[in-house]
């Protein structure tokens, strides 16, 4: 399951990068370059989601031993 | 944390995110689409950043200046819009300097200015004749502009300011604090260590990563399309990058150690060594060695031209915010942390 996932978005990341080398350049360059800003509050917005990502699932994990713990 | 502080930290990304995108850029000078000097009536297109040629159309001044004391002055201006006019210019055959430079002014924008080379072709360069100037007014300082300040190549990227460097201010807080708690750590008076304090210091320097590794990746980004790479030999990059290593270093020491003792003294001396290292790396080598990256001997960080107040204005609030969104981050990875330790001692 869980390599599947990064298969599929390794694949996926692939397949982007080959097809918009060139739309890509374009893309941040347009209009004064305010796509590269996007880009950079996207990044830290993602980063820090996955990190809070990780910790909501430790939290988890514990809920669930203590449930198994107490039955 | 204190609510208070949470809400405040929530309003202070807020207005960070509304603002660092809204708030409009100042005006200036995109380029010229002439590639050749010549001789004679020279005409081509002078394309501004979000200048107002239109709406100041009557006092509207282009120019080609020769060097300081010479410019020579459009006479046929022919605006398309805003941003664009179309412009024609009459050349002496001697001329005083080989560097070419254009400009507009007009009564909303002050004077905007393209700095980019252009060829030349037929003059005769003979230095200190100066003749056929027209009258031209360059005013900079008068207009108080409203809006980021323009900079030629990274113009709208500027607003990257409140996203990449308030990473680093973040980071460098939670090192602090992770610093200061393995210091502690090591400090008892018994001889032992601290084992609660070792806890918080590897909380908060592993929410210092995390803001690292964001700031290495904004960094690149924005490198990509100011510098065209996404990685320059800039000591200022190299050290980060090697900070960040050093960081990586201290949590494979911390999980190849399974003595709770052992590795709480151990990584707390890694980790005094590590701050030091990220002081001298990060905030004193880069003072003393050239590179692109802003805040440089030679090119002073965010001086009062570069970090003009409306981008203050910005700025301050979204060190603020990113830094107590760092603490709580790293007040919940310590908590979480410690329950864990709970659970594993009465499993």
């Amino acid at each position: 399951m869980r390599n599947r996932f990064y298969m599929t978005l390794a694949l996926v990341l692939g397949a982007l990068q080959a097809s918009a080398q060139d739309g890509m350049e374009e893309y941040f360059y347009q209009s004064g370059k305010i796509k590269v800003v996007i880009g950079v509050a996207f990044i830290v917005l993602a980063g820090l989601i996955i990190y809070l990502w990780r910790l909501d699932r430790r939290v988890s994990r514990m809920e669930q031993q203590q449930k198994g713990a107490k039955s | 944390m204190k609510n208070w502080l949470k809400i405040t930290c929530i309003g202070l990304l807020l207005y960070t995110a509304v603002f660092s995108l809204w708030h409009p850029m100042g005006p200036g000078g995109l380029a010229v689409s002439a590639t050749k000097m010549h001789p004679g009536r020279n005409e081509f297109e002078f394309k501004g950043y979000a200048t107002h040629f239109k709406e100041a159309e009557s006092s509207l001044q282009v120019f080609v200046s020769v060097d300081s004391s010479a410019a020579y002055c459009a006479d046929i201006l022919q605006v398309v819009d805003e941003s664009h006019v179309i412009v024609s210019v009459f050349l002496p055959d001697t001329i005083s300097s080989k560097r070419f430079g254009f400009a507009a002014n007009n009564d909303i924008d002050g004077t905007v200015i393209v700095d980019s080379p252009v060829g030349h072709d037929g003059f005769e360069f003979v230095p200190g004749t100066s003749n056929a100037l027209c009258q031209y007014r360059v005013n900079q300082e008068e207009f108080s502009r409203f809006g980021f300040p323009y900079q030629p190549i990274i113009i709208e990227s500027i607003r990257n300011l409140m996203w990449h460097v308030p990473m680093w201010f973040t980071m460098f807080v939670l090192m602090t604090i992770s610093f200061i708690f393995s210091i502690r750590a090591l400090g008892k008076e018994d001889g032992r260590v601290d084992l609660d304090h070792d806890t918080r210091a590897s909380a908060a320097a592993a929410v210092g990563v995390v803001f690292c590794v964001l700031g290495l990746v904004t960094g690149s980004l924005w490198a990509r399309f100011t510098w065209g790479d996404w990685w320059t030999n800039d000591p200022q990059l190299n050290g980060a990058m090697v900070v960040f290593m050093v960081y990586v270093a201290y949590f494979i020491l911390r999980n190849s150690t399974p003595d709770e003792e052992k590795r709480a003294r151990l990584s707390a001396i890694f980790n005094i060594f590590a701050f030091v290292l990220m002081v001298v790396l990060l905030m004193v080598m880069p003072r003393f060695t050239e590179g692109l990256h802003p805040g440089k001997s030679g090119n002073p960080a965010f001086s009062k031209y570069d970090l003009d107040s409306s981008l203050r204005s910005v700025f301050y609030p979204a060190c603020a915010g990113f830094i107590l969104l760092g603490y709580w981050i790293y007040r919940l990875n310590y908590r979480i942390q410690k329950l864990e330790q709970h659970d594993e001692t009465h499993a």
